[in-house]
């Protein structure tokens, strides 16, 4: 395994996802490790693609040219509207898939996106005992008891990509701090990318935190297990924050979303459910899957709000308020709406509470 | 029987209309006593609620604070019904008695607070009678009171007229609820949310401090005629009109817990 130039990584644009990664462990390269999802790799540019630029660990997006090195993460991608790929089983060609820097080999793509970024994988940073730098390395732990008070936790969730969820969180954390409380956000599922991140920061949450917080570059194909420790990790970080709005990934049919919002410990952990739809039949389509899984978001939001005549369609049909964002900030009844409980319908059919009086 | 989500602060509105929120701690106890949280002008009982969490679950009561919305109940804190007649006391009664049917609770015992605003809510409550029985009242930094006086006309005195008939203040009926007004000892500024009005001024004083004194004064001498139980009176050093500061800095939160505990 030969070592590699300190001056030659500092060279190289680290992406935002290796951020928690100590690289200054970093003095061996391995040319033949078969990588695993977490994997650091220093990679050479090939061709410009879909992503010609790559979000560095300060939030700055770089340009990128033939030829750059960067400092990547192998994991695997679902995006429906970009690509599906999988860690490769090999050191050759591949793809740079996600701005934050994911290295992986493109299954299909949306055939709107433009062909992904090319790239070579120059080899796997290593210590010098040869273990592998990974995104799991200085991963958030649980430092608080889960069975303290945890703060208020608002679920977003979407009808799918692009449905309004991030827009949805950053007026939700701004409608939280108005009242004077102290508001986290948090992303538990996802591919690695400082775009929402930020995005929360700007709004003003006290703190944010993502997945790769948590060890993991993205959440594709993780087992209940990890997922939940992804969640236990990040609400334990934001405990002292009063209310905590959190964001699931892509949309209701996505498997992690549906392994979450079917598991106990989110359920327990959840105060109430925002849905984000981008149209009105993607709305009633939500509230039904949510509906089969005994949940029931307080408000339905997103980019379904963008038209009048939508949201009037919606209306027609459902119940749950529909609400534009911009109200959010506007509406002092909004906050008491949102914080409807998650409503559990049994198999009988009857609305009730989930009981979680024993922690 | 609907199980609760203990734990989580929630929200419901009552059939008349009235957005409350809710919270119930986690405890293997039996919860028998709600405390009522009222908010003031600010309009802000989320982060009411969300502050009187720990002592909600440290004490083991729930918690209820409803929201008087500005565009509906501008004036909640003098009694003044809405558009369509609905009194606030009546609005709270309905919201309170959704709120213990949707959590199962006792309503054995119900303790009353209210800052500002909600503070005089809260003892027009009880003066005049609302439907469920408070035993125990906290008036933190109201912004004036309605005076043991019979010549002045409600909510200034306890003296009605035609509009106010119905609401028939009774000042024995406060005088046998235990009162501690809580104020704060900087509180003298004659900011926009104070009534200024000169017959308050004239009456009462002219600022919430000065106000708190003369009214605790007043209810502690009529007590004495009526072998009532006497309000108390605590003045937070260094407090000004300000909530999340009375909380957090000057002392309010353990004021509140011994005061559950008596």
């Amino acid at each position: 395994m030969p070592a590699i130039d300190k001056s030659r990584l500092k060279g190289a644009r680290r992406s935002f996802v290796t951020r928690r990664v100590a690289l200054e462990q970093a003095t061996r390269l391995d040319l033949n490790r078969t990588p695993v999802a977490g994997d650091i790799c220093l990679a050479r540019i090939d061709n410009l693609g879909h992503h010609s630029r790559l979000e560095l660990i300060n939030g700055r997006r770089c340009t990128l040219y033939r030829g750059d090195e960067v400092i990547l993460a192998f994991a695997h991608r679902y995006a429906t509207d970009q690509f599906e790929s999988v860690v490769p089983e090999n050191l050759g060609p591949c793809q740079m898939v996600a701005s934050g820097g994911i290295a992986s080999k493109v299954l299909t793509q949306h055939a709107g996106a433009r062909r992904a970024t090319q790239i070579t994988p120059l080899g796997i940073l290593c210590r010098e005992d040869g273990r592998a730098l990974n995104t799991s390395d200085e991963a958030l732990s649980v430092a608080t008891p889960l069975s303290r008070r945890q703060p208020e936790l608002i679920t977003v969730v979407g009808t799918g990509m692009n449905a309004g969820k991030t827009r949805a969180m950053n007026e939700l954390v701004r409608s939280f701090n108005r009242y004077g409380l102290r508001t986290a956000a948090i992303k538990i599922t996802g591919t690695g990318s400082g775009r929402d991140y930020w995005h929360y920061l700007d709004a003003g949450a006290c703190a944010a935190a993502d997945f790769t917080d948590a060890g993991h570059a993205s959440t594709v194909n993780l087992t209940q297990e990890e997922l939940e420790k992804i969640l236990a990790s990040l609400v334990s970080a934001c405990s002292d924050c009063d209310v905590i709005v959190a964001e699931i990934a892509d949309g209701l049919l996505q498997r992690e979303t549906r392994i979450l919002l079917e598991s106990a410990m989110l359920r327990s952990m959840t105060t109430s459910i925002v849905l984000a739809a981008s149209d009105p039949l993607a709305a009633m389509g939500g509230l039904r899957q949510l509906s089969e899984m005994r949940l029931q978001p307080a408000i339905v939001t997103g980019t379904i709000t963008k038209s009048s005549l939508m949201m009037r369609e919606f209306e027609r049909f459902e119940k749950t308020p529909v609400l534009d964002t911009v109200q959010f900030s506007e509406d002092e009844r909004v906050i008491p709406m949102i914080l409807r409980p998650a409503l559990w319908v049994d198999n009988a059919g009857q609305k009730g509470w989930q009981s979680h009086a024993t922690g | 029987m609907a199980q609760l989500n203990a734990g989580k602060v929630f929200s419901f509105t009552s059939p008349d209309g009235l957005d409350y929120l809710g919270y119930v701690p986690r405890t293997d106890n039996k919860i028998t006593a709600t405390l009522a949280v009222m908010h003031g002008l600010n309009r802000n009982p989320v982060e009411m609620i969300f502050r009187f969490r720990d002592l909600a679950d440290r004490k083991g009561v729930a918690l209820f604070a409803p929201f008087f919305h500005k565009s509906r109940f501008r004036h909640f804190q003098q009694l003044k019904a809405d558009n369509t007649g609905l009194c606030p006391k009546a609005a709270f009664d309905n919201a309170y008695k959704d709120f213990l049917s949707r959590t199962a609770l006792s309503g054995e015992k119900l303790y009353m607070v209210g800052f500002s605003g909600g503070g005089q809510f809260a003892h027009r409550y009880v003066l005049t009678g609302g439907e469920h029985k408070v035993d125990k009242l906290m008036l933190i930094a109201s912004g004036w009171y309605t005076m043991p006086d019979t010549e002045e006309i409600f909510p200034l005195g306890l003296k009605t007229d035609m509009n106010r008939e119905h609401l028939a203040p009774d000042i024995s009926r406060l005088q046998a609820c235990q009162t501690s007004v809580v104020i704060g000892s900087k509180d003298v500024r004659r900011s926009s949310s104070l009534n200024t009005d000169k017959q308050i001024d004239a009456l009462q004083g002219r600022n919430r401090l000065r106000r708190a004194r003369n009214w605790v004064a007043a209810m502690q001498q009529l007590a004495e005629k009526t072998n009532a139980k006497k309000p108390s009176l605590v003045e937070l050093k260094g407090a000004g009109h300000n909530f999340t500061t009375m909380m957090s800095k000057y002392g309010l939160q353990e004021h509140l817990i011994g005061w559950l505990e008596d």
